[in-house]
């Protein structure tokens, strides 16, 4: 057999010479969930929004109406604070984890 | 009409039906490189022994002009025959007529043909080749999809089921294949998925071929969903053919014992590297010691760091259940975890020998694994291993650490044989690793931590890397010379033929799915 070229993968117990598959290659790195940040959780159309940037908002506090899989959905906001960005316009269609809102 | 003249009609009427959905459909059939439904299942099975049911079937829907549409058979084909003299029930999807959609009576001729399976305790082999639901029979062909479904269940463990997608299988189709034993794909003819290319297309606006979203080459590395890939029909024909031929024909059955034949010659003790850092394909062990060096892997292309697959040993169907150094370094992972033990519960059910050889370093490490639930995929290999009560032999060949040594295959979990190589390394962790833990104190005290360390793994690799600690405390029963591996193996099975567990009764045990 000739000498193949290996890949180097590290467990608990050492260093191994290997190859990686394909679903081993496509992993994404971990990234932590900024809270507040609102994102689309699956593709879909913004209906409505409520607010404006620079308003005031409470937790809680309907920002957009984001209909996704024939349903209408309400965004509510996930913190007590200002509205930083509004990232959507209305009736735009947007992918998922797109970030439409952004309180600070 | 005198009797010659019926039987001519009887013919006639059968020649129509033979036809399909007519010239020009077949002819765009043969165009996508496929065969006719009926050329398949004479393909599939042995010479002259295709029996066909419910030929003269037709559809009853009047809604949106469907009463003057005249579906041959109405898009399936129903029969039994043999393939290497053992019985198997057969149906094939027409994709030649109305694209082999399912309507109620297509799906109660499945239905019909499930159930002469499941009562003559035969393989069945399902050859779909459809655009889905028949929209204009509306509910009645979703009843149809959940009478199949419902039989798919049952006979699970019952008979071998196998599914062979020959076309496209979307929607709702899908499931049947599903709950199936083994999924047959074929690269550019098989496309498979719940919502297609043109659904996400529309909904999410990405844009994805049928190809790319559920192909051949995707489900068998990818999603996991088939077993065996192909890249003709008739090559899928012949893995099909060589699968019944290793399957028994149901549970209460045993595989067909073949005249037994050796391995082909070669040296086992030189094929594991001696460094447990070393790559090596786990198959040539296999291959060194099944009969004829004739092993057919499942699943060869998805988490190919867990090798299974089906050879035989004197004559006898036995499963593998194989870490792969070769591949990610053999570790168990989510989707390895998954393979094994699907793997191991179908031999389990069907009183075939789970033999496994062991090689890993243990789970792998990662974000990415522990989200995907790790946890809960990997317990499917501890409760595959300890439910299954057919004669298990497990193999220490190298590397048998921590949780990885517990889950494939160990005493503990009931193997009734383990054997060692002498080379193994029965430990908690490899040597590097534990070395750094349990002198953690001394390395950074040491005046040159490098050496220090060097030289207390040496110390833990000389006292714990063996097979010779698991060895006093009996957890393995002999640690053997690697040439006499396929002897311990055979003696094994045959001390093992006539065994019995008994279990606690219960409806069913509630593996982490």
């Amino acid at each position: 057999m000739t000498q193949k070229k290996y890949d180097t993968i590290r467990t608990v117990s050492g260093e191994y010479r290997t190859t990686l598959n394909r679903t081993y290659r496509a992993r994404k790195p971990w990234q932590p969930l900024n809270p507040n940040q609102v994102r689309s959780f699956m593709p879909g159309t913004v209906e409505v929004i409520d607010v404006k940037v620079g308003q005031s908002v409470k937790e809680g506090q309907r920002l957009l109406v984001f209909r996704a899989m024939k349903m209408n959905n309400n965004i509510l906001s996930p913190a007590t604070g200002k509205v930083k960005a509004i990232n959507v316009t209305q009736g735009e269609n947007i992918a998922k984890n797109h970030i439409m809102v952004e309180i600070e | 009409m005198s009797e010659d003249k019926k039987v001519l009609d009887l013919k006639q009427r059968m020649e129509k039906i033979y036809r399909g959905g007519g010239t020009k459909a077949v002819e765009k059939q043969k165009a996508m490189g496929k065969l006719t439904a009926r050329e398949r299942i004479i393909a599939l099975l042995d010479k002259d022994t295709f029996q066909e049911y419910d030929i003269f079937v037709k559809h009853d829907n009047t809604d949106f002009g469907m009463q003057d549409k005249e579906l041959p058979g109405d898009g399936v084909i129903i029969g039994t025959g043999t393939i290497l003299g053992q019985p198997v029930a057969v149906y094939a999807q027409d994709f030649t007529v109305a694209g082999g959609s399912l309507g109620f009576m297509h799906a109660r001729k499945i239905s019909k043909i499930m159930d002469y399976a499941l009562n003559m305790h035969i393989p069945i082999i399902g050859i779909n080749d459809s655009g889905g639901a028949r929209i204009q029979e509306g509910v009645n062909a979703l009843a149809g999809y959940g009478e199949i479904f419902y039989r798919n269940t049952i006979s699970s463990g019952v008979i071998p089921q196998l599914s062979v997608i020959l076309g496209p299988c979307a929607g709702g189709a899908v499931y049947s294949p599903a709950l199936t034993d083994f999924v047959f794909v074929v690269d550019q003819i098989s496309k498979m998925f719940i919502t297609g290319p043109e659904v996400i297309k529309t909904v999410l606006g990405e844009e994805i071929s049928a190809e790319e979203l559920g192909g051949a080459r995707v489900h068998s590395e990818v999603s996991g969903n088939a077993h065996f890939f192909s890249t003709s029909e008739e090559e899928c024909f012949a893995q099909i053919r060589r699968l019944i031929s290793l399957l028994p024909a149901n549970n209460e059955a045993r595989p067909l014992p073949v005249v037994p034949s050796k391995p082909k010659k070669c040296d086992i003790s030189k094929i594991v590297p001696a460094d447990p850092s070393e790559p090596y394909d786990v198959r040539d062990v296999i291959r060194a010691i099944v009969d004829d060096s004739a092993f057919m892997e499942v699943m060869e292309l998805f988490a190919a760091n867990m090798v299974v697959g089906f050879g035989r040993i004197n004559g006898q169907t036995v499963g593998f259940v194989c870490n792969q150094p070769l591949v990610l370094a053999g570790v168990l992972d989510c989707d390895s975890s998954d393979k094994a033990a699907r793997f191991i519960r179908f031999c389990d059910s069907f009183n075939i020998p789970i033999i496994t050889l062991e090689d890993l370093p243990g789970y792998l490490p990662g974000i990415d694994q522990e989200h995907a639930g790790v946890i809960r995929h990997g317990a499917k290999v501890l409760y595959a291993y300890s439910e299954s009560t057919v004669p298990k032999v497990t193999i220490i060949l190298r590397k048998a650490y921590g949780g990885g040594y517990i889950a494939m295959g160990s005493r503990h979990l009931r193997s009734d044989f383990v054997f060692a190589w002498p080379q193994a390394e029965i430990a908690v962790m490899g040597a590097e690793g534990a070395a750094n833990i349990i002198f953690k104190k001394d390395i950074s005290e040491a005046e040159n931590p490098a050496e220090m360390r060097k030289l207390k793994i040496q110390e833990y690799r000389d006292k714990f890397a063996n097979p010779y600690v698991a060895a006093a405390k009996g957890y393995i029963d002999a640690v053997i010379d690697p040439k006499d591996t396929r002897e311990f193996i055979e003696r094994s099975l045959e001390i093992a033929k006539n065994k019995t567990v008994s279990r606690p009764n219960k409806k069913h045990g509630l593996p982490p799915f």
